[in-house]
């Protein structure tokens, strides 16, 4: 189980500054933990806000006493490879920790899949917790807003479980609460434990959806947790770990009749009758014949059943179905930036993967030469801009000042929007955090405003 | 009738209970209809599940890291040993690694209880009447590799769990 702490909410663009990480046996006992820090990135301009809840002070971040962020990646690397084949839970994960991990190995020319290839799997424990508090009251109880919403915030949740809360936003401490919350759900709902592991691997995913008629889908939506009665259809054409399923309790009927303009525009209104399931984000799944009459509501096992099979067997209608769901997609362009190239390139050459694992292997001096010949021109980007942060002395004088320039204009922004977080941004996130919070809390910002201004006076000059 | 022959009866009987009449076998819904629980959980390297009785309930470990087809396989042998061999888990927990793998590889050296629940769990997931139906009077080439895996999809078994059956039939 891991977490980490973040210089923001950005996972393409902000890193990461804390990494705690547990190995648990399969009884949930603890054998051997890790805690990793890293120094903060030239290119990185940390939000006021992630330092204010994490409680780090700016002086800390910038410490030539923490590892660079390269080398507690490498750690990071070294450490999750030993533990493995393993099944890599967290809290949030699969939206938050997961990204910022695979991001970190992507600039530290490291495979990016780790958790979930080579007999790894990876599971969200938000999921687990998620359809517990809503299915089982009694093992978990999720604390309530005050408009009455259920809250799963973790500090919230082992404050009201009972739990022993260590300092709050500190990665090792949250991952012994991620525990504890996993240790609860296994003993008080060990069927839906046993189903959040079984369906952590996306082969036993695939290979349920594609073999059931029909199925239940838990999702979590709009602050509530629902159980869909669903019939796999197909798959996004853009994203093949996006499957379409067709909601059984939709009325049927209406979609058949409707004419393709219709069906695209009746897809996009709520209720929704396709859901978008990703095979590879640990969805929870269970098959008809384990649920009770209450999950089931009006319908029977074989009402469904039937209505699936007419709808599976109904090759137009599906058909029709699938290119009504993906003619509702987004599309989104490539991206200049190569922070947000990180999919979509599908995996390393051959070739690119033994040169990265020469790269990190060789001595600083020759690793310049490894760097110009990766095939993927992002990994060069990536590979030069490492040996700048690492030893900008290895690059000419040209390459120095080229990288200076870039960075410069990265921090300090423009006229246009861009997709990170600039010195003028930060500042101004940064005034109105001041003006929210009472006085005890302005001192690290006020420290953290005087960095900021200092260092746009020094990428000025 | 000798022990595998009994393993072998006992699987097509449970065939015949449940009224499977096409592939593949749904092996989890037969093992809690017979009022076993099935628990998946990610168990440290090769070992593929294990059975045991727990307040007089019999469970079956099976080890979430592993390819479904080789889950099916586990959850089929280990269902044979509370089947077939229940007076030794009253008391034990049973715990298999690979043991497809291990009969294949020594046949001989495997104890009796392991041979048994390989052959029921092979006459569980690829019944001979399905196989028939399947083959559909033809003879299946185990050198075709192609061929092999489209049937092996078909049972949801491994190409080397079906290719085993199929030199044992």
């Amino acid at each position: 189980m891991y977490d980490v702490e973040t210089t923001g909410f950005n996972k393409r663009f902000d890193q990461i500054l804390q990494f705690g990480a547990i190995r648990a046996d399969d009884d949930l006992v603890a054998i051997d933990r890790i805690e990793l820090r890293s120094r903060l990135l030239p290119n990185v301009v940390p939000s006021p806000k992630a330092l204010h809840i994490t409680g780090v002070a700016f002086d800390d971040i910038i410490s030539t006493t923490r590892p660079s962020h390269y080398q507690m990646v490498c750690e990071i690397q070294r450490t999750l490879q030993a533990w493995s084949p393993a099944m890599f839970l967290g809290f949030n994960s699969i939206n938050f920790d997961e990204e910022f991990l695979r991001q970190a190995f992507y600039h530290g020319l490291h495979p990016i899949f780790l958790t979930n290839t080579n007999g790894n799997a990876r599971a969200d424990v938000l999921k687990l917790v998620r359809a517990v508090a809503t299915l089982h009251p009694n093992v978990l109880t999720a604390p309530r807003d005050e408009a009455g919403r259920l809250v799963f915030r973790l500090g919230k949740l082992a404050s009201t479980n009972g739990m022993v809360v260590g300092q709050a936003h500190d990665a090792l401490a949250d991952v012994e609460i991620t525990l504890a919350l996993c240790r609860k759900a296994r003993d008080g709902a060990p069927d839906l434990w046993s189903t959040f592991l079984r369906f952590a691997a996306k082969a036993a995913v695939l290979d349920f959806v594609r073999d059931e008629e029909a199925f239940a889908y838990f999702e979590f939506f709009g602050g509530r947790q629902d159980i869909h009665l669903v019939t796999r259809i197909g798959v996004n054409p853009t994203d093949a770990n996006v499957h379409y399923c067709l909601d059984l309790s939709a009325d049927i009927s209406e979609l058949r009749r409707l004419s393709d303009v219709e069906l695209i525009a009746r897809l996009k209104t709520y209720p929704r009758p396709i859901r978008k399931l990703k095979v590879n984000a640990s969805p929870l799944l269970c098959p008809l014949w384990e649920l009770g009459p209450d999950q089931l509501g009006d319908f029977t096992e074989s009402d469904l059943m039937r209505e699936a099979e007419s709808v599976r067997m109904d090759h137009d209608f599906v058909e029709r179905l699938v290119r009504a769901a993906a003619a509702g997609e987004r599309v989104f362009e490539p991206s200049e930036h190569v922070e947000l190239q990180i999919y979509g390139q599908g995996f390393l050459s051959d070739t690119d993967s033994a040169l990265s694992r020469r790269f990190h292997v060789a001595p600083w001096e020759q690793r310049p030469g490894i760097a110009a010949q990766f095939e993927d021109r992002r990994l060069r980007r990536l590979a030069r801009r490492l040996i700048y942060f690492e030893r900008p002395d290895l690059l000419d004088e040209a390459q120095r000042q080229a990288m200076n320039n870039e960075i410069s204009r990265r921090v300090r922004g423009g006229p246009d929007e861009m997709p990170w977080l600039t010195i003028p941004n930060a500042m101004i996130e940064l005034e109105a955090l001041i003006a929210e919070l009472e006085p005890a809390f302005h001192g690290p910002l006020n420290t953290y405003r005087e960095h900021l201004r200092a260092r746009l006076v020094q990428i000025s000059v | 009738m000798d022990n595998i022959a009994h393993a072998r009866a006992q699987a097509l009987q449970l065939i015949e209970q449940h009224g499977i009449k096409t592939a593949p076998v749904p092996i989890e819904r037969i093992a809690r209809a017979l009022g076993v629980k099935v628990q998946y959980a990610p168990f440290d390297g090769e070992l593929s599940g294990m059975a045991f009785i727990k307040d007089g309930v019999p469970i079956i470990g099976v080890n979430s890291l592993h390819h479904p087809n080789r889950q099916r396989f586990t959850l089929a042998h280990e269902l044979a040993h509370i089947q077939l061999h229940r007076d030794q888990l009253e008391n034990a927990v049973h715990v298999d690694k690979g043991s497809l793998r291990r009969d294949l590889l020594s046949a001989a050296g495997t104890d009796s209880t392991e041979r048994e629940a390989n052959a029921f769990a092979a006459e569980l997931l690829m019944p001979p009447a399905l196989l028939a139906a399947a083959l559909d009077g033809r003879t299946l080439d185990l050198e075709n590799e192609e061929l092999v895996a489209g049937f092996a999809k078909r049972f949801r078994v491994s190409t080397m769990a079906l290719q085993h059956r199929l030199q044992n039939e």
